[in-house]
């Protein structure tokens, strides 16, 4: 059930998905690793279509060399840990939604438990190692991914769906060599707000999904690919859990 | 020989300096060895050497015309006029 306040503040979403949708937004819960370029945007999009419960992880503090693209941190806001700055904003935002902070590593050992209680899971990390935990978190639980990365003004995103789609192994079998990445703000700022994007239609089961179609955004040119990807037989991630 | 248009991605196009170019090559291989030939330096970012010849790097995906080549037969894949070669190595950063 809606308050007067979410009738109001959700009137024009609702004339798209009307109050059942705004309800089945309200109910839902979305795990959001990672609390930087591509976490901030996904939090904030989320929590103003009134997603019931936010929960973030990230183990970082905010440093000065954030403050570029990560928009949910302050000046103010420097060595403060990321989780805690984005959990206040978002308070401030949208007292009506509920958002849990988590100042932890992900590992082997906990992904499993941070990611059991989500309808979905958004993959805003920085590097690849813990990508496919996840991955193997979403696998292993049956719940969707929507995967999203970026550099300089280049970005990609794609949604898993356990069972159904290419998992992440499928797609980069390997990762790619880390190095300190070049970034502009709006890169992760169209980056995270595309994953928002399919967060939002998964949880209202409208439109298509980028299930097997990995979109690439290159922002230099303005153009925005997606290319077909299909499982592979022999994915050591997921090969497994194949229909 | 077929002229294929290959497009780069991610920092293949920083490197190259061009995200768009025209190359000759009946197949996906012939058509990365004139790539890597025009821009040594994506070799190494394209390429493992292997003991059996080249072989991609895991993470990079080459789509011939929207599918990837893994699901056609990969680098002997053939190249036909106007085909269009997307080389696509992930970015990583959040």
């Amino acid at each position: 059930m809606l308050n007067e306040n979410e009738l109001q503040r959700y009137h024009r979403q609702m004339l798209m998905f009307d109050e059942a949708g705004q309800a089945r937004l309200k109910r839902s819960r979305v795990l959001i690793a990672g609390g930087g370029g591509l976490g901030c945007p996904v939090a904030l999009y989320l929590a103003v279509a009134g997603v019931g419960c936010i929960d973030i992880v990230d183990r970082d503090v905010v440093e000065m060399s954030n403050l570029n693209r990560q928009v949910l941190h302050w000046e103010r806001d420097i060595g403060k840990p990321k989780v805690f700055s984005i959990q206040e904003k978002i308070r401030k935002i949208n007292p009506d939604i509920r958002i849990i902070a988590r100042h932890e590593t992900i590992t082997e050992d906990n992904v499993l438990e941070l990611a059991k209680d989500s309808d979905i899971i958004v993959d805003a990390l920085d590097n690849f190692y813990t990508r496919y935990l996840l991955n193997y978190a979403a696998l292993q639980s049956g719940i969707p991914l929507v995967h999203g990365a970026i550099r300089g003004f280049d970005g990609q995103v794609i949604t898993i769906v356990p069972g159904k789609t290419a998992c992440l192994k499928c797609v980069f079998p390997s990762a790619p060599p880390e190095e300190p990445f070049p970034v502009i703000g709006v890169t992760p700022g169209i980056i995270g707000t595309l994953q928002a994007n399919e967060v939002i239609k998964y949880l209202l089961q409208v439109g298509e999904l980028l299930e097997g179609r990995l979109l690439v955004w290159d922002g230099l040119n303005t153009k925005i690919n997606t290319f077909a990807i299909k499982s592979r037989d022999n994915c050591e991630a997921c090969g497994n859990l194949k229909y | 020989m077929a002229e294929v248009k290959v497009r780069l991605f991610a920092n293949l196009k920083e490197v190259a300096g061009t995200s768009e170019l025209i190359l000759p090559g009946d197949t996906v291989l012939e058509v990365l060895e004139a790539l890597v030939r025009q821009f040594p330096d994506l070799k190494d970012m394209i390429f493992e050497t292997t003991a059996s010849g080249p072989r991609l790097c895991g993470y990079v995906n080459v789509f011939l015309n929207g599918d990837n080549i893994g699901h056609l037969d990969g680098l002997w894949t053939n190249t036909s006029n106007n085909d269009e070669l997307g080389v696509l190595p992930p970015v990583s950063g959040g």
